[in-house]
């Protein structure tokens, strides 16, 4: 009795929940999947026509999709191991107590709250090719042969946006990590320390192996937010996820596929595209690094 | 105690549940109360005009508020308001680089401003073809005059008639003509004069290297502005009637004919006329530079007139005009350019049945016809569309003067290439491609090539 009665309110404290997640989530994924086999223009109240897989034939034949593609491969390689070693490494001099730590909490936070349209705009002014402050500093320490176009400069502009987004939440990952080191028994360092175990000897052999689940869930968030990422992009190349498309994302075509070619059809293939392919990812890495974890 | 606790539970789900639905009843709650004016003011739009009802009319120009069109544009809002102190005017302009994509959106949402400024052409034509402008043509006929004051042509440009669309889509605005803004002063200095031909260009920019100037200081991280000088380029080189063999695919973009003028912004490119890095320099930054005497010149528009010569601008003494140079073995091709009819404004079909839509009528007419234009004339900002009878009064600036000169010799005139194009990416990939060009990324051939795939892809 007690436990029906239970469910009954579990349910009611989820029904809000479900109904935010429905219309606003789940209900606009359907949508999109439907429209994905349609031609359309955006208009309201222009007609849909049916093309079946058309568009995902359009889109796959695409050559600015593979370079989109390889472009989230790069922005998911670099920016998992940037974001997670660097938390990790930052969690844990935090976790030491060392002084200034409260300081430095603040510090490495604070990116995370600021707007990213507004922390784009900043990187975007000191990575100016003419007046930004990098390549001031690097001409006036002797170092002017480095500067370049960072933004616009082929050869690093992608790879520079991809650091750019991980400094952002860098910050945010720290604490997460920060809340599990420091929730692993004090018993097991002053073990390892009494046998003699050096910092490597502990990171590697204790902290790592026991913080595996938290660094498995953080790899998974960071790939969501890698996969969403567009603001950013869109941002630092003012719109134009160029020059040239060689700053394309997927979710940066999408937007271009419906919003500038007026190609809603493709522009939902694509989500859907994108939606299958974050839904494999996630769960592709999320089991492989629980696996881990249990043999651990 | 537990019935109470039930209560509580459901009482905080039922205002959660009811809140939801609330905000997304908030978003028609508009258009309701919309519909109920139309219904209560269907039988009485017909009645008087100085109406005491409260209306609210949106409104969008493509000018930002630091942009010195803006002041003009405020001048005429401020008259219209006194005129008709029951209206409240929502001013949502905004820059031209934010403008397409907020025009985009509301299209797509069918949430266009009452009055809004628009380019015509491919951008805007979908929204057209699916009803979402007015057709103006029974504000035109029942106001002669108004109508009338337009140049001949005027009302038939591309910007705001379509060839399979039969109707007025838009009121004629802004022609702009391009042409280079130089530094009179560095060119004094360096001992060059503006150059006739696209070689005697090249010379002159050799000269202004040597000197350490940047010859021509191009912003070529904002599309439009490399763009333009392809568009410009290819008048010279084919006549400006180029754009509509693109549109009809008589010519395609890797034809030669397109190619050699993607190769000679490569060689302009290679030469070092446009700078270090140009596809790293932003529109800002372009003006930034000519206006602080670190370049030579610059290709613009008459709308810039006031940015460059204005109270506020250091060089302001120093800027002189010249046209944009020919091609020595084209010279059929000399007076071909770049300008034309460019913005014009249209009413949302939104406002039909309602009583916004006679403020609507009005406001259009005020900021299209010959008062309000001279607003605009008299900050340079503008070559109207209608035929202003103290034109030589109003156009004070010689540097105006200039480029109405060249407008009115022109043989030929078009404005950005893909004018005619029904492809509505055409614009935006033509841009990201001469950016991409600027940018050592592609050819001239493989420019061509992109354009044509872009083509290709949005057939099917």
């Amino acid at each position: 009795m007690k436990s029906k009665q239970n469910f009954k309110n579990i349910i009611l404290y989820l029904l809000p929940a479900l109904l935010l997640y429905s219309i606003f989530e789940l209900y606009p994924m359907i949508q999109a999947v439907f429209l994905s086999f349609y031609k359309w223009n955006g208009i309201g109240g222009a007609n849909l026509k049916f093309v079946g897989f058309n568009n995902f034939i359009s889109i796959f034949q695409d050559k600015v999709f593979w370079m989109s593609i390889k472009n989230l491969g790069i922005f998911l390689v670099l920016g998992i191991v940037s974001v997670i070693t660097i938390s990790f490494f930052l969690a844990y001099l935090l976790s030491l107590e060392l002084k200034g730590t409260k300081f430095f909490k603040v510090t490495f936070f604070l990116p995370v709250v600021l707007s990213v349209t507004a922390v784009s705009l900043m990187w975007k002014m000191i990575l100016d090719n003419n007046y930004g402050l990098l390549n001031t500093l690097l001409t006036n320490i002797g170092l002017g042969n480095l500067a370049r176009a960072w933004l616009t400069d082929p050869s690093v502009c992608f790879i520079v946006i991809v650091l750019i987004n991980s400094w952002i939440f860098i910050g945010y990952y720290t604490i997460i990590m920060l809340a599990q080191i420091i929730s692993i028994p004090k018993e097991i360092f002053e073990s390892l320390n009494m046998d003699g175990a050096g910092e490597f000897t502990t990171i590697f052999k204790a902290v790592l192996p026991l913080s595996w689940d938290v660094i498995g869930i953080c790899i998974v968030l960071v790939t969501a937010n890698i996969m969403k990422a567009f603001d950013l992009v869109y941002v630092l190349t003012s719109g134009s996820f160029g020059p040239s498309d060689i700053n394309q994302i997927p979710v940066g075509l999408i937007y271009y596929k419906s919003f500038i070619s007026d190609q809603f059809g493709q522009g939902s293939a694509l989500s859907t595209i994108v939606m299958i392919l974050g839904i494999s990812l996630s769960a592709v890495m999320y089991f492989k690094i629980f696996q881990k974890a249990d043999n651990n | 105690m537990f019935k109470i606790k039930k209560a509580i539970s459901l009482m905080v789900v039922i205002a959660v549940v009811v809140s939801m639905m609330g905000m997304t009843g908030c978003a028609e709650k508009v258009t309701s109360s919309t519909d109920q004016t139309t219904t209560s003011t269907s039988n009485s739009t017909v009645q008087d005009k100085a109406s005491t009802e409260k209306v609210d009319l949106r409104f969008a120009l493509s000018f930002a508020a630091a942009d010195p069109q803006n002041k003009a544009a405020e001048v005429l809002l401020e008259q219209f308001k006194k005129e008709n102190p029951n209206v409240t005017i929502q001013n949502e302009s905004t820059s031209s680089s934010r403008y397409h994509d907020k025009l985009k959106t509301e299209i797509a949402s069918d949430m266009l401003p009452d009055v809004f400024a628009n380019w015509g052409g491919s951008e805007v034509r979908g929204a057209v073809s699916a009803g979402s402008f007015l057709d103006l043509t029974t504000l035109l006929n029942e106001n002669p005059t108004f109508k009338n004051d337009f140049l001949p042509g005027a009302l038939s440009g591309p910007d705001v008639t379509y060839e399979d669309l039969p109707g007025q889509w838009g009121m004629p605005f802004m022609s702009i003509v391009t042409g280079f803004f130089y530094n009179k002063a560095i060119f004094e200095q360096v001992g060059v004069t503006p150059p006739e031909t696209i070689e005697d260009l090249i010379v002159v920019a050799q000269k202004l290297k040597d000197s350490g100037t940047i010859p021509w200081v191009v912003g070529g991280k904002d599309g439009w502005r490399i763009e333009h000088i392809y568009s410009a380029l290819m008048y010279k080189y084919n006549g400006a009637g180029i754009a509509k063999d693109l549109a009809s695919r008589k010519v395609k973009y890797s034809d030669p004919q397109s190619v050699e003028v993607f190769k000679v912004i490569e060689n302009l490119r290679d030469l070092g006329v446009f700078g270090p890095n140009p596809a790293s320099v932003d529109f800002a930054m372009e003006q930034n530079l000519f206006q602080n005497g670190k370049t030579g010149m610059d290709f613009l528009m008459n709308a810039y007139i006031e940015n460059y010569m204005g109270a506020a601008s250091p060089i302001a003494k120093d800027v002189g005009y010249f046209a944009f140079p020919y091609f020595k073995d084209k010279p059929q091709y000399k007076d071909e350019i770049m300008g034309g009819g460019s913005m014009c404004l249209s009413i949302s079909a939104n406002v039909k049945g309602t009583n916004r839509e006679q403020y609507a009528n009005k406001l259009i007419m005020k900021f299209s016809g010959k008062a309000g234009l001279s607003e605009f004339v008299k900050i340079n900002a503008l070559i109207p569309p209608v035929k202003l009878d103290n034109m030589e009064e109003l156009t004070t600036n010689e540097v105006q003067k200039q480029f109405t000169a060249t407008f009115e010799k022109a043989t030929g005139n078009c404005l950005d290439i893909t004018l005619y194009d029904q492809v509505s990416s055409m614009l935006t990939k033509t841009r990201s491609v001469c950016t991409g060009l600027l940018n050592k990324q592609l050819t001239a051939e493989q420019a061509g090539q992109e354009l044509d795939n872009e083509i290709e892809t949005n057939k099917k």
